[in-house]
């Protein structure tokens, strides 16, 4: 997948700017010397009415020139981040295309005709895994597209509905057990609340679902040892839930970055080469398009674990 | 597709499980001697140890980049003579370019060759029959 960055040589820009500054430069010269060789008072307003409408022009030249500087320079930024994007998701896309694939032609072609059913089966349970990781994939990406332009109040009304929160919660916790149980980790979920009685959100289950899921499964993935935390608790108007992980922990460098698009700390590649870089992008954009929706983090730093936690408006 | 013992021995580094055992009963399918580590931190010990004719080695992966691997093999003496090919998924210029500056012999990616095609792209390489 090559393509080329669209990128503009400075010289471009820096010879524009130049040459408004010689036209203005020589109108002024001339328009001073008209002045200086002129008696006439009318000649004289003429000239400085002239003067005021060259400056003008001159600032509004000078100021289209910069902001084309401003566009170019951000279209760099985004071919920027578009080729980090590529270079994951080609590794994402292909990775799970080259087993299915591969197995398949083996299949096809009889290699695996005499292996034993236990490992054929294991075959396609590969293949089966793989498949569903590419959807994972798939859906992700597609996702994150979405969420470039979401707001979820500007869904229809009939999408809106108040949603049990703590069920979901608890839901999630349930579905990624197992993930805890293969890497042998402590997985708690605490809910601190009055009753049992429902904990109603406004939102839409799915979307709410997804980000939630994006954090908890975040936290298993890069925790090897010790222990992931869910705690939900509910006050008078709100809700928050607190991952706390003893994970890999967010450098203090790489913190500014941990819900942009595609952003990923290197000590996360190294831990999880699979990752996108969208969870936490997707998880923030849903999260904040809920009444009183805040996420937010607390890392001490690499190696010390973190902490994520979400409020929203209960109803 | 032959069962003759070419003794001739690969080594593969990937992480991925999956990808290690299509390519391992490929590779043995066609006679020969496979060795595998799933670890890339792994990786230069195991080379030398195992003391491949080649290393098939990819990029992406966790714990520790495949051109970091290659850039050890090359540092230690017992394994820097040995041929590495990357392997990878990662279609970029500059990690193509990067891995022939550190020394990869060749750099191919899985998704546009079959099991088959690699094993006959590294007999060629070996100067086997069949290339």
């Amino acid at each position: 997948m090559r393509f080329e960055k669209r990128t503009v040589p400075n010289r471009s820009y820096r010879s524009r700017i130049a040459l408004s500054f010689v036209l203005v430069g020589s109108i002024w010269t001339l328009l001073i010397l008209e002045v200086l060789l002129s008696d006439a008072s009318l000649v004289r307003l003429i000239t400085f009415a002239v003067f005021a409408l060259t400056f003008i022009l001159s600032m509004m030249f000078i100021w289209y020139v910069f902001e084309e500087i401003k566009d170019e320079k951000r279209i760099s930024e985004l071919n920027t981040v578009r080729s980090e994007f590529l270079y994951v998701a080609s590794h994402q896309l292909r990775t799970p295309v080259s087993v299915i694939t591969g197995n398949l032609s083996l299949l096809a072609e009889g290699a695996y005709d005499k292996k034993p059913k236990a490992q054929l089966r294991r075959v396609y349970e590969s293949m089966f895994h793989k498949a569903k990781k590419l959807t994972n994939t798939v859906n992700g990406i597609l996702m994150a597209s979405h969420m470039d332009n979401f707001d979820v109040f500007k869904l229809p009304i009939n999408h809106m509905q108040p949603v049990d929160i703590r069920e979901i919660v608890r839901n999630i916790c349930e579905t990624l057990e197992y993930k805890a149980d293969e890497k042998q980790l402590t997985f708690d979920y605490t809910a601190v609340t009055a009753s049992d009685e429902p904990v109603y959100v406004k939102s839409t289950g799915n979307y709410l679902e997804q980000a939630i899921m994006n954090v908890i499964d975040n936290a298993l993935t890069y925790t090897h040892k010790g222990f992931v935390r869910v705690l939900f608790v509910r006050t008078r108007r709100s809700i928050s839930i607190a991952v706390t992980d003893t994970g890999i922990g967010i450098p203090k460098e790489d913190q500014e970055n941990v819900f942009t698009k595609f952003e990923r700390s290197p000590n996360a590649e190294r831990t999880y080469a699979d990752g996108s870089g969208l969870g936490l992008f997707v998880a923030r954009k849903i999260i904040e398009a809920h009444s009183g929706g805040k996420i937010g983090f607390v890392s001490a730093g690499e190696g010390k674990g973190t902490t994520f936690s979400i409020e929203i408006k209960t109803l | 597709m032959s069962n003759k013992m070419y003794t001739k021995k690969v080594l593969l580094v990937d992480d991925d499980i999956d990808q290690t055992e299509m390519y391992k009963f490929t590779f043995e399918n066609d006679g020969f001697d496979v060795t595998v580590e799933n670890n890339p931190l792994e990786a230069v010990a195991t080379a030398a140890t195992a003391r491949p004719d080649i290393v098939l080695l990819d990029v992406l992966m966790e714990g520790c980049n495949g051109l970091t691997v290659l850039e050890k093999l090359k540092e230690n003496k017992q394994t820097q003579y040995i041929p590495v090919i990357m392997l990878s998924n990662v279609q970029d210029k500059k990690t193509e370019d990067r891995a022939s500056e550190l020394g990869a012999v060749d750099y191919w990616e899985k998704t546009k060759l079959l099991p088959n095609d690699i094993v006959r792209k590294c007999k060629k390489f070996l100067g086997l029959e069949g290339g």
